[in-house]
C-alpha cells in the first residue's frame, strides 16, 4: 500500500525574474544610442561604458543575439540596456544580476 | 490500486433534514447565490424535471408548493469532512473533491492492501457503507482506476456499492461520453464528430483525438481507455478542539453571547490536547433561530496560550458585529495549534532561523488566509550568458 506522506500537495512554479523591459532609445548615425525614453522624459546618455555581444541558441528557431550596453544617463545613473539584433527592438535589463 | 468513489448527491438535502426534522416530509429546494444570480443546487423532486442549474426563479414557477431554503454551506462542508474524518479510520489515504454547488460531492479512498485485513473487497464495501449515515444515500463504486470507481459510482443505486471486476475498457464500452470530465462544448464537438460513447472514442487512434481536442483529446482517449494515472490528493484530518454551548431559550443579548463565548473557551483551554499549547486560529459558530449558521474566524495576532488573551481577542472581533436573528447555539473552534515557538539563541543559528521564518510564513498564512506571497530566488543557470535565464523566483515551501 503506499504510505501517506501526510504533506501537502503543492504546485510550486518558476517565476521569471529579470525579465527584459522594452525601452524607446535614440540612436546616432553609426547606431549607438544617444538617448532613452524614461517615462515621459527623453534621458541624455553622457557615457557609454561599457558594451558587448551576446550570440547563442544560433542553432534553434529562436536564436538569441543582442548588443548590450552599459550606459550613464544624466551624469549619475547607471543603466544597462540592449538591442535585439534579430528584430532592432531595445530593452532595458539588469545584466549583471 | 483499487480505489473506491464514494458519491454523495444529497448533501445539502440530508444536511437540511437533519437541522430541521420537520422538513422531512416536504418537497425541499436548495439554492445558492452566485453573482446575484441564484441557482438550484439541489432538490427532493423527481430530478428529470428539475435540472440542477435551473434558475431559482423557473424553479419557484414550476414547483410553488416546495420548500425553499438558501444553502447553508459552512454547514454542508462540515458534514462532508466528518464523513471524511469516519473513513480515515477505513484507509489512511483518501481525498475530497467537494463540489457543492454542482452537487457532485466525492470522496476517493484508496483500498490497496485492505482486503488483506478486511479478508474480501465485499466485506470492506459493507464496512464503508455502515460507517456513512444512511441518510446521505451515498453511492460507491470501485475500481482500478479513480475515473472508472467515479462511473461506478454515478450508476450506483443509493446506499449500493458497483465493483467493477471486469476490465475497466470493456465497462466503459458502451457508456455516453457525457461521463467524460470535459466542458460542454467539447461534448457537442464529440457529438457531432459522431463519437457518442466512450468505446467509440476508444477505438480511435489518439493522435486522431489530438488533433482534434489538443491535449485533451489525449485525456479523451486514456480515459475511454480506462487509462487514468491521476493519483489521490491526500486528506489531512485538521486537528482541532470544538466546544459547544446551548441556550435555554435564543438569546440576543451581546453581553450574553460574550458569557456564553467565556465559557466555552474556559473548557476549551482545559482540553489536553491544548493545555500548554499554542493556538493560531479560533472558528466561532452561531446558530441562528431561522437555521442559519453564522460563522468568523478569528486569526490570533500571535498564538495564544492562555484563556484571558482568547477571550479579548475574540471580544474584540466581535465588537461591532450586530446580529439580526437571535442565537440558539454556539460553537467555538480552535485550530491550527502550535508548540512553543521562542527566540532561543541557538549554536547553528542558520538552522534555527529558518524554523523561524518557517514559523512566521505560517503564521502569515493563516492570518490571510491564502499562501503569503513570500518567494525566495533559485539559482537556475547561473553561467548562462543570457540575464533571465540566471534565478528564478520559487515559492517558498513550508
Amino acid at each position: 500500500m503506499v504510505s501517506n506522506t501526510r504533506k501537502k500537495t503543492s504546485f510550486s512554479r518558476l517565476r521569471n525574474i529579470n525579465q527584459p523591459k522594452y525601452i524607446t532609445v535614440k540612436e546616432n548615425q553609426n547606431n549607438q544610442p544617444m538617448s532613452v525614453l524614461v517615462g515621459t522624459n527623453w534621458r541624455k546618455i553622457t557615457k557609454i561604458n561599457d558594451y558587448w555581444e551576446i550570440s547563442d541558441e544560433w542553432w534553434d528557431d529562436f536564436p538569441i543575439s543582442r548588443k548590450y550596453y552599459s550606459l550613464t544617463i544624466d551624469n549619475d545613473i547607471r543603466i544597462s540596456i540592449f538591442i535585439d539584433l534579430t528584430n532592432g527592438s531595445w530593452y532595458q535589463q539588469k545584466a549583471h544580476l | 490500486m483499487k480505489f473506491a468513489c464514494i458519491l454523495i448527491t444529497n448533501l445539502a438535502l440530508a444536511s437540511e433534514r437533519r437541522k430541521n426534522i420537520e422538513l422531512n416530509d416536504n418537497q425541499l429546494v436548495i439554492f445558492h447565490e452566485e453573482n446575484k444570480v441564484k441557482t438550484v443546487i439541489e432538490n427532493s423532486l423527481d430530478s428529470r424535471t428539475l435540472l440542477p442549474k435551473l434558475t431559482l426563479k423557473e424553479a419557484s414557477y414550476k414547483h410553488p408548493h416546495a420548500v425553499f431554503i438558501s444553502a447553508d454551506k459552512i454547514y454542508y462542508k462540515q458534514l462532508l469532512n466528518s464523513v471524511a474524518d469516519q473513513l480515515l479510520l477505513i484507509s489512511p489515504l483518501i481525498e475530497i473533491n467537494d463540489q457543492i454547488s454542482s452537487n457532485r460531492n466525492c470522496i476517493y479512498m484508496s483500498l490497496s492492501g485492505l482486503e488483506k485485513m478486511y479478508k474480501t473487497y465485499k466485506i470492506l464495501e459493507g464496512h464503508i457503507l455502515k460507517s456513512i449515515p444512511k441518510d446521505l444515500e451515498v453511492r460507491i463504486g470501485v475500481s482500478n482506476e479513480k475515473f472508472t470507481s467515479h462511473i461506478a459510482a454515478t450508476i450506483a443505486p443509493p446506499n449500493k456499492t458497483i465493483n467493477i471486476k471486469k476490465d475497466s475498457k470493456e465497462f466503459l464500452n458502451d457508456l455516453s461520453i457525457d461521463f467524460l470530465p470535459i466542458n460542454s462544448t467539447l461534448k457537442e464537438k464529440l457529438y457531432e464528430l459522431g463519437i457518442n460513447t466512450l468505446g467509440k472514442a476508444a477505438s480511435l487512434k489518439p493522435s486522431h483525438l489530438q488533433a482534434q481536442f489538443g491535449i485533451t483529446g489525449k485525456v479523451i482517449w486514456e480515459l475511454a481507455n480506462g487509462i487514468d494515472k491521476t493519483n489521490l490528493k491526500p486528506y489531512v484530518k485538521k486537528f482541532s478542539v470544538t466546544e459547544n454551548l446551548v441556550f435555554e431559550r435564543p438569546i440576543s443579548a451581546m453581553s450574553i453571547l460574550t458569557a456564553g463565548i467565556e465559557t466555552i473557551v474556559n473548557r476549551a483551554f482545559l482540553n489536553p490536547y491544548i493545555s500548554n499549547r499554542y493556538v493560531r486560529l479560533a472558528t466561532l459558530n452561531i446558530n441562528m433561530t431561522n437555521n442559519h449558521t453564522w460563522s468568523k474566524t478569528i486569526v490570533f495576532k500571535e498564538p495564544v496560550k492562555c484563556t484571558k488573551k482568547a477571550i479579548f481577542a475574540i471580544n474584540t472581533a466581535l465588537n461591532n458585529t450586530i446580529l439580526s436573528e437571535e442565537i440558539e447555539e454556539i460553537s467555538m473552534t480552535f485550530s491550527a495549534i502550535s508548540n512553543e515557538s521562542g527566540k532561543q539563541q541557538s549554536m547553528l543559528k542558520s538552522v534555527r532561523s529558518q524554523d523561524q521564518l518557517r514559523e512566521t510564513i505560517l503564521q502569515l498564512s493563516k492570518r490571510l488566509r491564502v499562501k503569503p506571497p513570500i518567494y525566495k530566488i533559485k539559482e537556475i543557470e547561473p553561467w548562462s550568458r543570457i540575464p533571465e535565464r540566471r534565478q528564478a523566483l520559487v515559492d517558498f515551501e513550508i
